[in-house]
């Protein structure tokens, strides 16, 4: 008994400080308190259960290859990153680290470093990864320097650490946009689902997803004026999320800034109280194929936390190289006539998606919160004939058994839908044209609903 | 004075060395650029193998690359048995929609294609058409067109 005490003592203790940590997500993430320890070894686990209501795919009357497809569960009923089952228990996410400044330095200069031995995006090729690994450099006034892999300064969803996110998965737009794939060029013996539309390119998905980081130097500070807080950040770098050599990739690179400005209300951490707003750039280049591609992200938000209440929403669009899906969006059946799935890229820069999301939440008690979101996510807007738009609505609830320990669940209200589905595409005949848009809309008609259940817990 | 007339010549005949290099340069871009222009290369696809018909691709990027794209104008005629690569559904799909995305014309034969009942329904999006894929290479052959049947 004493035992457990003094273990639910520490695990209380080492909470507390990571609540103390910093009041936005700069700070929060790349720096330590005055007085920190050379080392604090910490983590988060967390067990998730997924539950996909959506059933299999039938009714796909030609052609031949996606013919094949019938009876068969589309990816988005299954549990990701394993995509062999719609309902799955499985430890999503295992992350442990260490983070100190380094002796010797008057604390100018810090250090962080966090691995991830879960299952999911990022492990999908090895079972163990770095997700950061940085060195922060605090010598120069107005002007902290971190070098190494870490977070993008991006959009507000991909900025916040996983283990306090308030909702269990991302927003469509946040993981379609910003959640980058590494696509490498593929080329197959099989029949593939000939394009209609724009000609997207086909590739494979390469190494880890690149959890919103990538390896570079990022410049940044924030600056307090009574209550108003305004921080910015500049990162330049490589283009190649968790991966630490670009020597796949060579024409790979971002140049990525966000400016917020925040009315601080009181309180600190990760949950301070505040109205911020904020708006975020990225630019850059992808190498695919030997040429390198222009690929752009921004985005404008505002969020609200105060007295218990949540209000929060953000607008992101993207120019080239939008991930489009896997094509067909199944599990390889394999045999000589079924199309075999390839992940299909719009590399060009005239390709265009955007979305938003609209967040409320209600810490209604000490143990319980509500939670509410409607996300919007529009693909491929530059062509009528390939622009598909996702829509969920989420519910979720969170009850707090103490700050180190979590439960949430959500159900998200899913759909999916082709825009135009008489929309003439740019290649083919009209029939084959109405035959892949009427394809389409079968498979996206199974999309179902989702449940998630998610423990996290914080040591 | 003297020096300064020597200096002036020696730079006026720089710069007309300088200028005639310039301008012998740009004549052998240019005579570079003209013989490049005349590579043209017709592929016959006429054997049901799929095998056939990814060296047949092969042979076409392999060409575009040694050469440059823009320096050959490259054409794949596909008839009789091998119509099949050009099939909506063929092992090549995904290629031919790459190959004629870098510039390589691919035509289908419409006469083999009455033959086998096939509408453009059934055909690659990307496909072009000939009345008959022999009278095309022929046509293309004497228009100075390089014949190769992988």
């Amino acid at each position: 008994m004493r035992t457990l005490k003094l273990a639910l003592g520490i695990t209380a203790l080492l909470a507390a400080q990571h609540q103390a940590f910093a009041t936005n997500w700069f700070e929060l993430q790349n720096n330590e308190q005055p007085g920190a320890a050379p080392y604090t070894v910490w983590g988060f686990i967390q067990p998730q259960y997924v539950h996909n209501e959506g059933g299999a795919v039938n009714g796909i009357a030609a052609p031949a290859g996606a013919k094949a497809y019938n009876g068969q569960t589309a990816l988005f009923n299954l549990v990701g990153p394993d995509v062999t089952h719609r309902d799955q228990l499985q430890i999503f996410r295992a992350r442990g680290g260490v983070r100190g400044v380094i002796p010797g330095t008057d604390e100018k200069i810090n250090y962080f470093v966090l691995g991830e031995v879960g299952n999911n995006g990022l492990t999908r090729e090895r079972h163990a990864v770095l997700t950061d690994a940085s060195v922060t450099f605090n010598q120069i006034p107005g002007a902290r320097v971190r070098v190494g892999l870490g977070r993008l300064p991006l959009g507000e969803e991909a900025m916040q650490g996983v283990q306090i996110m308030d909702y269990i998965n991302f927003t469509g737009v946040t993981d379609g946009l910003l959640n980058e794939r590494q696509v490498a060029p593929y080329s197959t013996t099989r029949p593939t689902l000939p394009t209609l539309g724009v000609p997207f390119k086909i590739s494979k998905i390469s190494g880890a997803i690149a959890g919103y980081r990538d390896v570079g130097v990022e410049i940044y500070d924030w600056f307090r004026k009574d209550q108003w807080e305004y921080a910015y950040a500049l990162m330049v770098s490589q283009g190649n999320g968790i991966g630490f050599d670009n020597t796949l990739n060579r024409g790979n690179h971002d140049v990525t800034g966000r400016l917020q400005a925040s009315y601080v209300f009181g309180g600190k951490g990760p949950k301070r109280e505040d109205a911020t707003a904020y708006i975020w750039r990225q630019e850059g280049d992808r190498a695919f194929n030997g040429t390198d591609y222009a690929r752009t992200r921004e985005g404008v938000g505002a969020k609200y936390l105060r007295n218990g209440l949540r209000l929060g929403g953000e607008y992101i669009r993207g120019r080239g190289m939008i991930y489009v899906s896997p094509q067909p969006q199944f599990n390889d059946v394999g045999g000589s006539v079924a199309f075999e799935p390839v992940n299909m890229v719009a590399v060009e820069s005239s390709n265009k998606a955007s979305g938003y999301y609209l967040d409320m939440g209600w810490r209604f008690n000490q143990k319980w919160e509500a939670d509410l979101r409607y996300d919007e996510f529009s693909k491929l807007t530059n062509s009528a004939f390939d622009e598909r738009k996702t829509t969920t609505w989420t519910l979720g609830a969170q009850y707090f058994f103490s700050p180190a320990l979590r439960f949430q669940v959500n159900y998200e209200i899913r759909n999916a839908k082709v825009v135009d589905p008489n929309a003439a595409g740019l290649s083919g005949t009209a029939t084959q044209q109405h035959t892949q848009l009427s394809n389409n809309t079968t498979t996206l008609n199974t999309m179902g609903n989702r449940l998630s259940a998610q423990l996290t817990w914080i040591f | 004075m003297k020096r300064s007339k020597l200096v002036t010549c020696v730079a006026i005949a720089s710069c007309m060395f300088l200028l005639s290099d310039a301008s012998i340069a740009q004549e052998k871009s240019q005579a570079v650029a003209a013989v490049h222009a005349k590579y043209k290369v017709v592929f016959q696809v006429s054997d049901a193998d799929p095998k056939k018909w990814g060296v047949a691709l092969n042979n076409i990027k392999n060409v575009q690359e040694d050469l440059g794209k823009d320096n050959v104008t490259v054409e794949l005629v596909a008839y009789g048995p091998g119509i099949g690569m050009l099939k909506f559904d063929s092992e090549v799909s995904g290629r031919i929609g790459e190959a004629v995305a870098a510039g390589v014309k691919v035509v289908a034969c419409e006469n083999t294609m009455e033959g086998q009942h096939l509408t453009r329904d059934d055909m690659n999006p990307a496909t072009g058409y000939a009345h008959a894929g022999v009278v095309e290479i022929m046509k293309l052959q004497q228009d100075g067109y390089a014949y190769i049947r992988p």
